[in-house]
């Protein structure tokens, strides 16, 4: 049955003029959209100053000309390194010293290895904000200096887009290029969801249902149609970059296929829960620009947090790119986005074959997520356990994602006090608010005593997560940051429990608000000090 | 052949079907009406497995729908209310796609085409047709697999007199074949005219069963009267018998006594007195009120 459904979706789509239309509309894209793209890395290498292109070495070079190091390395004309370890290091920036040397090992300056040549800078301004800029050493009167830090600076933008650029020439190969093959895959993936849709809407899916498979066959025939199509476009193309000389391996249908897993997944539970075309085409966009900008940010992170830049299917390309690749770091690499797309199909599979979301009126949000909540945690007391634990991701997700798109537009400092101060405490209050839902739903009567218990389970996972974090970036501020995740526990079961009472004193937005700008004020608190 | 045994269905807090109870007969033409939001269309698809029920239990030859889904659903042909078909395609493609979903072949198609009228339109784009086209080809669609129930709901509702009348003559034949057919409608003549029993469904429970007749001699023992009065007259000493009215008349449900007593009461207003013999629609009317 399944087979016989498949057919027929690919056949109808196969013979859609829109769909021919769209392939090869996408096929010229991608033949003219090369040789512009060569022109604006040309382009780029001239205009000295702007690297906007992913490298596929172990850093990303984001942008040189707006480096904090810059007015400084203007300002001294010969800049003095200091070769200290990170202790030392995290004093000196203490201290406001402009500029320090953090490294565990000792430099030696190895002319056939350019890579040992480069230095790394940390630089600390207001709010205990580092930047990071590498320039190249020169070795004066046996004391290691920067002559000319200005003119270094602008040499390094010079190497460094050269370096890109070189690199992409010498392996024929360019991740900006391939990206290009990810348009398929959004393209495949709005054909799901007219797949879904369109049979919820014309009815035709109420026939299929009355077929004698089970509903989850036909969901699973519509996924696989979907993965057919992608798969048939993306080896075209990359048949087609292959003779542009674009493409070396074609290796990298692997994170392509798991890109297409995760974006395939998202819609199919997007179309599945959604009412209608209208309310599936706004999720989808708010969603499609949530997940790019998290795959693109976490990969940009790959220098600065590997296991992070782990979570976006895009990672792998990087890696698979620069030649260094594992079977162990693809295995990293791949567990998040099939944990993560598995979750959505399977949820998915649960909501096709109930009948609310074919027919029926389907449940409210808070309803949907505090019914699987209570349905996981069976008593009011794990319910509420549950709801703060699963609120974690949820936030998590939601914060990161945000705070990518805010970088991009106000930059550091603005996103920093904006995000981080005001909206994480908006996003994460809502978030806790289901576990006080899900025990009210179990059954539960004293919903300041849930609320507490929400706090408790949400601060678990936030300590355990901002503790891996800090070890992992900072490690001399273990300590302290430890101490300040007690407070942060003690700030969340305080919120939970103002929430909880308004719940159950039918105030819930007035003290989800109280305790949204407690939380905001914690937060200032934390980052000012 | 078909058992609901106490079957609720609930969509949230509203409660479409409500212990239902009914056993349609092998070779039987069921009639299930009933007023808008009675719960026809939930009943309906819960015999065919489209739907699944909050309690109770759905028997279809002998089996549990909800645990041998799958077996009792290639017994069963459905036709929805509205016909619900890809446009795209030909009529004789769509015909052959569900055939081959069904793991039948072709054999049936022309025969089918030919049944419903639709013979010279069968490589047409069914994005073409009329909707009593697609009704048409919807019918045929539900039976492409020769099943041996068959789920009608509403098969003639928004078709002109013709095609009714077409699509009446042909479930009228499949009953002759000994199907098992349940027929959702809203026409009490169409019910009258195909059904071997009728169920009245309102408010999502069976307030009544039975053959046709049975369910007129229902009212027989009140003979249904016509009276047309001179002017218009006050009937409130009567109105629990009255079924409908008109500008100077009614139509009332009355025993003898009740006619004596309104021959004295309005002597010289009453202009006309008629016994009528009573239709589904007072019966309907009766029980559903």
């Amino acid at each position: 049955m399944i087979g016989r459904i498949m057919r027929w979706e690919m056949k109808s789509i196969f013979s859609s003029k829109k769909f021919l239309f769209a392939f090869l509309f996408q096929f010229t894209l991608i033949i003219t959209f090369i040789p512009l793209l060569d022109t604006y890395m040309e382009s780029l290498e001239k205009n000295e100053f702007t690297s906007l292109t992913p490298g596929t070495q172990n850093f990303v070079p984001a942008a040189s000309s707006g480096s904090e190091l810059s007015p400084y390395l203007v300002q001294e004309k010969t800049f003095r390194l200091y070769m200290v370890g990170m202790q030392e290091g995290g004093r000196l920036l203490k201290k406001r010293i402009v500029a320090a040397h953090l490294t565990t090992k000792d430099i030696t300056l190895d002319s056939q290895n350019p890579k040992s040549e480069v230095a790394k800078f940390y630089i600390t301004r207001i709010l205990q904000k580092i930047s990071t800029m590498e320039i190249p050493l020169v070795t004066v009167d046996s004391e290691t200096r920067v002559r000319n830090p200005s003119e270094a600076v602008t040499q390094e933008a010079r190497i460094e887009i050269k370096k890109t650029t070189e690199l992409i020439r010498k392996n024929n190969i360019n991740v900006t290029t391939i990206l290009i093959l990810l348009l398929p895959l959004f393209v495949s993936s709005g054909l799901l969801l007219d797949l879904l849709m369109g049979e919820k809407e014309k009815r035709t899916a109420e026939i299929l249902l009355a077929l004698p498979t089970r509903p989850q066959g036909i969901l699973a025939s519509k996924i696989l149609s979907t993965f057919s199509i992608v798969f048939v476009q993306v080896v075209s193309y990359l048949v087609l970059l292959f003779f542009m000389g674009r493409v070396s391996s074609f290796f990298i249908l692997f994170p392509l296929f798991l890109t297409s897993m995760l974006l395939i997944s998202l819609t199919t539970f997007v179309a599945v829960y959604s009412r209608n075309y209208k309310e599936a085409g706004f999720v989808i966009t708010i969603l499609y620009v949530l997940l790019f900008s998290f795959m693109f940010g976490a990969t940009m992170m790959y220098a600065l947090a590997q296991r992070f830049a782990y979570l976006s299917p895009l990672t792998l390309l990087v890696m698979i790119e620069s030649g260094r690749i594992s079977a162990h770091e693809i295995l990293w690499a791949s567990a998040p986005t099939l944990i993560a797309s598995s979750f959505f199909f399977y949820l998915s599979s649960v909501m096709y074959v109930k009948d609310d979301f074919q027919f029926g009126p389907r449940p409210s949000n808070a309803t949907l997520l505090a019914r699987l909540f209570s349905a996981i945690g069976k008593s009011p007391s794990l319910s509420s356990l549950v709801g703060g634990f699963v609120a974690v991701p949820l936030s998590l997700l939601f914060e990161l994602s945000l705070s990518i798109i805010f970088l991009y537009i106000f930059g550091v400092e603005k996103t920093v006090l904006f995000i981080s101060i005001l909206t994480f405490a908006f996003i994460e209050e809502g978030f806790k608010s289901l576990g006080i839902v899900s025990a009210r739903m179990s059954g539960g009567k004293t919903l300041p005593l849930y609320g507490a218990l929400t706090g408790v389970s949400f601060s678990l996972p936030e300590n355990l997560l901002f503790v891996f974090a800090i070890h992992s970036l900072f490690p001399a501020y273990l300590w302290r940051i430890i101490l300040l995740r007690v407070s942060g526990t003690v700030l969340h079961i305080v919120c939970s429990t103002l929430v909880g009472w308004g719940m159950g004193k039918g105030k819930y937005y007035h003290t989800l608000a109280a305790a949204s700008l407690i939380h905001a004020a914690f937060n200032f608190i934390l980052v000012m000090t | 052949m078909i058992t609901f045994d106490r079957v609720t269905k609930k969509f949230g807090e509203i409660i479409a079907l409500n212990e239902f109870t009914i056993d349609i007969k092998k070779g039987e033409l069921f009639g299930l009406v009933g007023p808008n939001g009675a719960g026809k269309t939930t009943a309906i698809r819960l015999a065919c497995g489209i739907l699944h029920p909050t309690s109770g239990k759905i028997i279809v030859d002998g089996q549990d729908i909800d645990k041998n889904s799958s077996q009792v659903k290639r017994k069963i042909g459905y036709l929805p209310e509205e016909p619900n078909l890809y446009t795209r395609p030909t009529a004789r493609e769509l015909l052959e796609y569900f055939a081959d979903l069904y793991g039948k072949g072709n054999e049936r198609i022309d025969e089918l085409l030919e049944l419903v009228g639709l013979s010279e339109r069968a490589d047409t784009p069914v994005s073409t047709f009329s909707k009593g086209m697609r009704q048409r080809l919807a019918l045929a669609r539900s039976i492409v697999h020769d099943p041996e129930i068959m789920v009608f709901d509403e098969p003639t509702m928004g078709l002109d007199p013709a095609t009714s009348v077409k699509v009446r003559d042909f479930i009228a034949s499949l009953k002759k074949e000994e199907k098992t057919i349940i027929l959702c409608t809203h026409y009490m003549e169409e019910a009258d005219m195909l059904s071997d029993r009728i169920g009245f469904l309102n408010s999502g429970r069976i307030v009544s069963v039975g053959t046709p007749l049975e369910l007129k001699n229902m009212l027989k023992k009140d003979n249904i009267y016509e009276i047309i009065f001179t002017e218009p007259v006050d009937t409130s000493g009567i109105a629990a018998h009255i079924l409908s009215r008109e500008k100077n008349g009614i139509t009332a449900t009355l025993s003898p006594q009740l006619v004596e007593m309104v021959l004295q009461e309005y002597g010289k207003k009453v202009f006309s007195i008629r016994s009528l013999t009573p239709t589904l629609t007072d019966v309907f009317l009766k029980v559903t009120e």
